[in-house]
C-alpha cells in the first residue's frame, strides 16, 4: 500500500507540470515529449512543496488529500483545456520517429546508451528504495525539518540558536541551519503524508524523479536546439552517468540535485528562447532561474547569473561588457560599506573576505580531474572551451547567453573557493564537489551544443550556421 | 568509420599497457627465479578463533569477540623482492572486516597495518609498493578477521609474488573493480581508488583517451585513404568514458547488491536497527518513551559530532538542542526544570549519581534525576 500511494504521491507532480506545459509548448518539434515531460515533472517536483507553503500560510494544515486535491483541480483543469484544443492538436504535424531520422549504426548506438542510461536509473531507484536515509547533511538540517514539520502537519518556524534559546523553545525548533530554503524537506513531508507514516527510504523518491527529469529535460532541450539525437543521446548519457551526480540519487536527502536541475533546466530554456523565441521557453527559464533561491542560499548567486543572459539578449556585447564592470565595481562598494556581519547567500560578508588561499586551486584540480567525481567531464571542458573559442561565432554570438551566464557561474565558483575562507573546503573536498553538481549539468549542456557545432560545420572558422528553428 | 575508431583504440590501449609496463613497472626487484610465496594451512597457525582444513583451504570461525587472526609463519620476507600480493577469500554475506598485519625489523620490530578497503575479495591483487610500511625485512605477517561471532571466513590463497607485466595488470584490474561501501565522504567526493591504487581510474581513461587519439593521427598519416572525422575522436571519447563508467556501474551493483542484503523487506524502524547507526538509533528507542512530553525540550552533549548529532536527528521531531560543534553548552539560566539532557559518550559533562547532580565544566552543578543509562550515554531530567 505504501507503494501504491508513494506511486500516486510521485505521478501528481508528474501529471502536474506535464499536463500544464503540454498546454504550452506547441505540437511538432523535436523530442517534444522529452520536452514536455521533463520540465513539467521539473515544474511539478518544484510547485508542490511552494503549494504546501501556500496552504499553511492559509492556515490549512499540511495534508496529502489537500495538496492533492489542489493538485486533481488543476490536472483537471489542464485536461479539461487539452481536449478543448484537441481539433488544433490533430492538425498539428507529426514529427518523424528516430528509427526513420537514424541510419542503423546511430540507432544501435542511441538504443545502447538508452539501455546504460535505464540501467542507471534503476540501479539508483532501488538503491533509494531500500536505503535508509544516510547522509549527513541531510540528518542535520534537511530531514530534521521535515520530521517537524511532518509530526506536526504545519510549517513551524526553525531559528537560529541563540534565538531558539531566547524563546525558551517555546514555539520553535532549531537545527544546523535553520534559514535554508523549505522547499526540499517539504518534498519528504509531502511523501510522507502521501503514505501516512514517516518512511525513511521512499520519502526520498523525489530525488530519482528529478534526475530522470533533468535527464529527459536535457535531452529534450538538445533536441529542441536541433542537436541530432545521437549527439543529445550520448550528452545524457553523460550527464547521467557523472558518481557525483548518482551518488546525491543513491544518497537522497540533500538539495545540491535540486539546484543542479533548477539552474540547468532554467539554462536550456533560455538558450530554447534566445534560439525560438517561444513565450513558454522563456517563461520555463524565468521560473528555473528564480527558484534556485528557493531550494538553497547559494542558488541565489546562480540565479544572479542570469543577469548576464538577460543583458546579451538586450544589450550589444560593449554595453554588456560595461554593465558587467559596473556590476564588479558595484560588489567592491557594496563588500566595502556593508557592515561585515551582514548575511548575503546565508553566509556572513566577513566569510567573504577576498585573500587568496593557494589550497583551493589544488582542492578544484583534483576534485575536477584527478578524481573520479564526473568521469572524463573535466577533460571534455578542456577540448570543448577552446574549441569553442575557436569557432568564430560560436559562444561569442550562438550561445553567447549560456556562455556569458556560465562564466560568471564558474567565476564565483572559483572566487569563493580561491578568495575566501571556503578556500578549506575544497582543500578537503567538503564544498567543491557538491558546488560543482550544481554547476556541471549546465557546463555539460553548452558543450554539447558546442559539439553540435562542430560537427555541423565545415570548417572551424566559418560563420555560425543558421539555427534551426522549430516553430 | 568503426573499424578505424576500434583500431584506434585497441592501439591506444596497447600503447598504455606497454607504457605501463615499461616506465611504470614496481621499483621491487624484477627477479623471475624468485618462487612465489604461498601460504597453505600447514604453515598457518591460527591465534583467534577456530581453525579447520577444508579441501586443502583453510577456514577460520571467528571466536565470540568476533576476531579471528591467523599468523603465517615463513623465513624472514624481503619486501623488495615482491611486488604483489594476492587474496583470495570466500566470506560470508555480511563481508568481515579484514586487515593484514606485518612487522617488519629484526630489532625494533615494527608492526603495520592495512585495513582492506576493497569488498571485492574474491581474487584481490595488490600492489605492495602502495602499503605504507613495506619495507626491509617482514618477520611475521597476520590477516585478522572481524565477523559476526560463529562466521567462517576461508582462506582460498594467500601469496607473495615477485614483479611482472602480467600482475602489474592483475594489480591495476583489481584497483578498478574494488569495491568500496558508502561512507560519510561520498556526498562530497568519488576519488575512485583505495589507499592501495596504483592509478586514478581517470588518469588512466585520459591517457587511453590521447594514446588513441595520437593512434588515430598516426593512422592518418600512414593510410592516405582515410580522412580526419570529428565523430572518430567523439566514438574514442565516448568508448573511454564508457569503460570508466563502467568500474562504476560495476561498484553500484556491488553497493545495491549490499543495500538489498541488509534494507530489503524492512520497515523503517528495522532499517534503522541494522543500519549504519543502529547502536546510536537503538540507544535513542531504548530512552525516547521516557521523555515525558514530546513537547519538552531535549539538550546532546557530546564531544563527538558524529554520535551528537546522529542521537538529536533520531529524537526529532522533539524539540531538540544540539550546541555547534566548539560551542559551550548553554548557560544554566538557559536551562529550566523539566528538561532533558542527553549525555551522549565522549562527554565532558557528568551526572554524579549520589549528589543527584549535572556538572557541567565551570558552571554551578545543577540537581538532576538519572532517567536511562547505558555505556553509550545517559539521559537526565533537570530538577
Amino acid at each position: 500500500m505504501e507503494y501504491l500511494f508513494a506511486i500516486i504521491a510521485l505521478a501528481l507532480p508528474v501529471l502536474l507540470g506535464g499536463l500544464w506545459l503540454n498546454l504550452l509548448v506547441p505540437q511538432g518539434g523535436n523530442a517534444r515529449t522529452a520536452l514536455v515531460w521533463g520540465n513539467g515533472t521539473l515544474l511539478g517536483l518544484f510547485l508542490i512543496p511552494q503549494l504546501m507553503r501556500i496552504m499553511d500560510a492559509m492556515g490549512i494544515a499540511l495534508s496529502f488529500g489537500a495538496t492533492a486535491a489542489v493538485c486533481t483541480v488543476l490536472i483537471a483543469t489542464a485536461v479539461a483545456l487539452q481536449m478543448l484544443r484537441r481539433s488544433e492538436r490533430a492538425s498539428a504535424t507529426r514529427m518523424p520517429s528516430l528509427a526513420h531520422i537514424l541510419p542503423p549504426s546511430h540507432r544501435a548506438l542511441f538504443v545502447f546508451l538508452l539501455g546504460l542510461i535505464a540501467l542507471r536509473l534503476v540501479t539508483l531507484g532501488l538503491e533509494v528504495m531500500w536505503r535508509p536515509l544516510f547522509p549527513w547533511d541531510a540528518t542535520t538540517h534537511w530531514a530534521t525539518k521535515a520530521k517537524v514539520w511532518f509530526e506536526y502537519r504545519s510549517i513551524v518556524p526553525f531559528v537560529a540558536k541563540e534565538q531558539w534559546l531566547a524563546l525558551g523553545g517555546v514555539g520553535s525548533f532549531t537545527d544546523m541551519r535553520p534559514g535554508y530554503p523549505p522547499a526540499v524537506p517539504l518534498l519528504q513531508v509531502y511523501m510522507n503524508l502521501a503514505m501516512g507514516g514517516w518512511n525513511t527510504s521512499l520519502m526520498n523518491l523525489p530525488w530519482l524523479l528529478c534526475f530522470a527529469a533533468l535527464a529527459a529535460t536535457f535531452f529534450g532541450q538538445l533536441r529542441w536546439a536541433g542537436v541530432s539525437p545521437t549527439i543529445a543521446m550520448v550528452f545524457t548519457y553523460f550527464l547521467i552517468s557523472m558518481p557525483l551526480l548518482n551518488t546525491h540519487v543513491a544518497l537522497a536527502g540533500y538539495a545540491d540535485l535540486f539546484l543542479a536541475a533548477s539552474y540547468c533546466a532554467g539554462l536550456m530554456a533560455w538558450q530554447g528562447w534566445v534560439m525560438t523565441r517561444h513565450r513558454w521557453q522563456l517563461a520555463l527559464a524565468v521560473f528555473f532561474a528564480c527558484y534556485c533561491t528557493l531550494i538553497k542560499d547559494e542558488g541565489l548567486i546562480w540565479s544572479l547569473t542570469f543577469v548576464f543572459a538577460v543583458a546579451f539578449a538586450l544589450m550589444s556585447r560593449r554595453e554588456t561588457a560595461k554593465l558587467s564592470l559596473l556590476s564588479l565595481l558595484l560588489l567592491i562598494l557594496m563588500w566595502l560599506l556593508l557592515p561585515k556581519d551582514l548575511v548575503v547567500a546565508g553566509h556572513p560578508l566577513n566569510h567573504l573576505t577576498p585573500k587568496f588561499h593557494p589550497e583551493g586551486v589544488t582542492g578544484i584540480l583534483k576534485s575536477v580531474w584527478l578524481h573520479d567525481n564526473w568521469h572524463l567531464f573535466g577533460y571534455l571542458l578542456l577540448v570543448m572551451i577552446p574549441l569553442g573559442l575557436v569557432m568564430r561565432g560560436s559562444m561569442t554570438r550562438a550561445y553567447l547567453g549560456v556562455s556569458g551566464t556560465l562564466a560568471a557561474a564558474v567565476a564565483a565558483f572559483l572566487f569563493l573557493f580561491l578568495f575566501t575562507g571556503f578556500g578549506l573546503a575544497a582543500a578537503d573536498f567538503t564544498g567543491v564537489g557538491r558546488l560543482s553538481i550544481q554547476l556541471a549539468p549546465g557546463l555539460l549542456y553548452l558543450c554539447a551544443l558546442l559539439c553540435h557545432e562542430l560537427f555541423t560545420r565545415k570548417k572551424l572558422l566559418s560563420p555560425t550556421p543558421a539555427v534551426s528553428t522549430t516553430q | 568509420m568503426l573499424r578505424i575508431t576500434g583500431l584506434s583504440l585497441l592501439l591506444g590501449a596497447l600503447a598504455l599497457i606497454a607504457g605501463l609496463a615499461v616506465f611504470y613497472q614496481p621499483t621491487a626487484k624484477q627477479d623471475n627465479t624468485l618462487p612465489t610465496l604461498r601460504w597453505d594451512a600447514t604453515r598457518a597457525w591460527v591465534e583467534n578463533g577456530v581453525g579447520t582444513i577444508e579441501n586443502g583451504t583453510m577456514a577460520i570461525q571467528v571466536n565470540e569477540q568476533g576476531q579471528g587472526t591467523v599468523r603465517l609463519t615463513s623465513k624472514p620476507i624481503d619486501t623488495q623482492a615482491y611486488a604483489y600480493l594476492h587474496i583470495s577469500l570466500e566470506e560470508p554475506p555480511e563481508k568481515p572486516g579484514v586487515v593484514i598485519t606485518w612487522t617488519t625489523g629484526k630489532e625494533d620490530n615494527k608492526t603495520h597495518s592495512y585495513i582492506l578497503e576493497s569488498e571485492s575479495r574474491d581474487s584481490l591483487w595488490l600492489s605492495t609498493e602502495e602499503l605504507k610500511g613495506w619495507q626491509g625485512d617482514i618477520s611475521s605477517l597476520r590477516l585478522h578477521f572481524f565477523a559476526q561471532p560463529g562466521n567462517t571466513v576461508r582462506v582460498r590463497d594467500l601469496s607473495l609474488y615477485p614483479a611482472s607485466t602480467t600482475r602489474q595488470m592483475l594489480a591495476i584490474y583489481s584497483d578498478l573493480i574494488a569495491y568500496e561501501p558508502w561512507n560519510r565522504a561520498a556526498m562530497n567526493s568519488h576519488t575512485g581508488v583505495t589507499q592501495v591504487s596504483s592509478y586514478y581510474p581517470t588518469i588512466l581513461a585520459a591517457t587511453a583517451l590521447v594514446l588513441s587519439l595520437i593512434a588515430y593521427g598516426v593512422l592518418l598519416i600512414f593510410r592516405s585513404k582515410l580522412r580526419f572525422s570529428w565523430q572518430v575522436v567523439a566514438l574514442i571519447f565516448l568508448a573511454c568514458w564508457i569503460f570508466i563508467d563502467m568500474t562504476w556501474q560495476n561498484r553500484l551493483l556491488h553497493q545495491l547488491a549490499d543495500t538489498h542484503r541488509t534494507f530489503s523487506g524492512k520497515n523503517t524502524p528495522e532499517k534503522l536497527t541494522v543500519g549504519p547507526d543502529a547502536a546510536l538509533y537503538n540507544f535513542v528507542t531504548q530512552f525516547k518513551p521516557l521523555i515525558e512530553s514530546d513537547e519538552t525540550r531535549v539538550f546532546i552533549a557530546s564531544t563527538d559530532e558524529y554520535n551528537g548529532l546522529r542521537v538529536a536527528y533520531f529524537l526529532y521531531p522533539m524539540n531538540v538542542y544540539w550546541p555547534e560543534p566548539g560551542r559551550p553548552f548553554p548557560r544554566n539560566q538557559f536551562l529550566k526544570s523539566g528538561d532533558y539532557i542527553v549525555l551522549v559518550v565522549p562527554t565532558a559533562i557528568e551526572f554524579d549519581p549520589k549528589k543527584s547532580k549535572l556538572r557541567i565544566p565551570r558552571r554551578a552543578p545543577l540537581d538532576a534525576t538519572l532517567v536511562y543509562t547505558t555505556p553509550m550515554g545517559s539521559l537526565v531530567r533537570l530538577d
